[in-house]
């Protein structure tokens, strides 16, 4: 048990709506797990249950309320998610942890290739083999060689997400967080999308991944967290849940 | 590439008043009161107890609407304006111990011409429109102490050239130029003497959307392979979102709330960074 690579304890997130009267909302509540490295966990309910909350804590794109997510780095350090600087964040989200959400925010009119490439030279590879190793990932992903120089705001919702899985994978993630990565793509792409999910967990690769069809996600999955209004309802094995 | 990146610059409690200021300016001012004059005597606090630290490489991004006094703030780091209390350290200079705002205004243009630059949303404040091209980034080489003839001709090429003004127009004035090609020399002069640390005021806000998205992608580049530390203030929640990694948020006068930029965005504390998030169209 000692090689956990996260445990995350009583992890709670308020927001506070200033605009209604100071209203508190409720994202998640008291939730605790830990994942072993290349361990493969999905998060399902009910939309409105807290879901991306957990992911977006984990990330700290939402800052917790209470709770702590103790990461073990790859030198082996012992890191508080919850209460890391923010350079600290910074440093793990360039280095080790990568979240994929269905949404594409690039810089406008760069082309698709450039947006990876960038992504590699900004870790201090050069420019060619940064270009030889995004070209080797647009064509993982089954982008038509067409688009590889075009913008992605001109894709197709299916292709910018792949794009986005692209991003994340490229610089091989110790831990990747999905907020439904296979929400819009057809059937052929998502067979992709989830084999190299699945290489990168035979990798090591630790993912805790929302998804959109259950039928993906138990193929993959090593355990189902499932929430319910915020909490945790069960935690279960995969040949538990079949 | 943050990794352990050292800090560059620290501020800690700037304030910039204009009037004569009296006990009750700071008390009776800030988005509590939502305002930044004072009700006894009429002073404007533009800046008031501004603190916060920069990393090597780190872009800032400094958002607020206008008066907030975000712009203030920067031109007191670059000392266009006088700050009129707190501290500002540049990890360059004199090893970090000396507080620039109550240097000599000699030591000032030092810092300011060896050590810094600035790039303002009106291009013609940062160049001379009747100087060349090339000669604008010459300029800022002389005030940096490099006079060598050829070294200077060759430097300005290169800026040039990084930053997308086709070399056959060096010897044109700007004055001649289109906007986005005056805001890319501008860019150019502000990086010719390699500063550690570079200010951005608003440098996409007079610009045409397609010449927009160039200049963010130059000002990333840039980033990315000098390390250069950024302060960027912008009013356009989307630029901030693609350019910085933390921001600040900024009302009357006041920082109300500093975080990543992702986690201002999507998970505002104060109540105006929720205002101006969920005001984003």
């Amino acid at each position: 048990m000692n090689d956990t690579i996260l445990t995350v304890q009583g992890l709670s997130k308020k927001f506070t709506v200033h605009i209604l009267d100071k209203r508190t909302l409720h994202g998640c509540d008291n939730v605790s797990f830990a994942m072993q490295p290349g361990e493969f966990m999905g998060i399902a309910g009910p939309s409105g249950s807290g879901k991306s909350t957990i992911i977006k804590c984990l990330y700290r794109t939402y800052l917790p309320s209470g709770g702590s997510v103790w990461y073990r780095t790859r030198d082996g350090r012992e890191i508080d998610l919850v209460t890391a600087n923010e350079r600290e964040i910074l440093k793990l989200r360039r280095s080790e942890i990568s979240y994929v959400s269905q949404f594409l925010k690039v810089i406008p009119r760069v082309s698709a290739v450039k947006i990876l490439a960038e992504e590699l030279r900004e870790r201090g590879w050069n420019t060619e083999a940064a270009q030889d190793r995004s070209y080797e990932l647009l064509r993982l992903m089954n982008i038509d060689t067409k688009l590889w120089d075009a913008y992605p705001s001109t894709f197709s919702g299916g292709e910018q997400q792949r794009i986005n899985l692209a991003r994340a994978l490229i610089t091989e993630p110790r831990l990747l967080l999905l907020d439904e990565p296979t929400a819009s793509l057809d059937n052929e792409t998502k067979k992709v999308v989830l084999r190299s999910l699945l290489a990168l967990k035979q990798k090591g690769t630790t993912i805790i991944g929302i998804f959109h069809d259950l039928e993906s996600m138990h193929s993959l999955v090593d355990k189902v967290f499932t929430m319910r209004a915020g909490q945790c309802k069960s935690i279960k094995r995969m040949r538990e849940v079949v | 590439m943050l990794a352990n990146n050292p800090i560059v610059l620290t501020v800690r409690g700037l304030a910039k008043i204009y009037g004569p200021g009296c006990p009750q300016c700071f008390i009776r001012t800030g988005p509590a009161y939502d305002s930044n004059i004072c009700p006894i005597c009429g002073t404007i606090v533009a800046c008031h107890d501004i603190s916060f630290d920069l990393a090597q490489g780190e872009i800032l991004g400094i958002v607020g609407e206008s008066g907030s006094g975000k712009s203030t703030l920067v031109r007191c780091l670059y000392f266009d304006e006088e700050a009129s209390s707190g501290e500002s350290y540049l990890a360059v200079y004199q090893a970090g111990r000396v507080n620039l705002l109550q240097e000599t205004s000699q030591h000032k243009r030092h810092v300011r011409n060896h050590l810094m630059g600035m790039v303002y949303q009106n291009p013609l404040l940062g160049i001379k429109p009747h100087f060349t091209a090339g000669g604008n980034v010459a300029e800022k080489l002389l005030t940096a102490d490099i006079y060598n003839f050829q070294a200077i001709r060759e430097r300005a090429a290169n800026l040039l050239a990084r930053t997308e003004v086709p070399l056959a127009r060096m010897d044109d004035f700007p004055a001649h130029f289109s906007g986005g090609m005056q805001q890319r020399v501008q860019i150019a002069k502000a990086l010719a003497n390699n500063p550690p640390l570079l200010f951005l005021d608003e440098i996409t806000t007079g610009l045409d959307v397609s010449v927009q998205a160039k200049v963010l992608d130059l000002v990333k580049e840039i980033q990315r392979e000098l390390g250069i530390a950024m302060v960027a203030v912008s009013h356009d929640l989307g630029v901030i979102r693609m350019l910085s990694d933390r921001t600040a948020v900024m009302k009357n006068g006041r920082m109300v709330e500093i975080g990543l930029t992702d986690q201002i965005l999507e998970d505002p504390q104060h109540q105006y960074t929720q205002l101006l998030v969920h005001s984003m169209l």
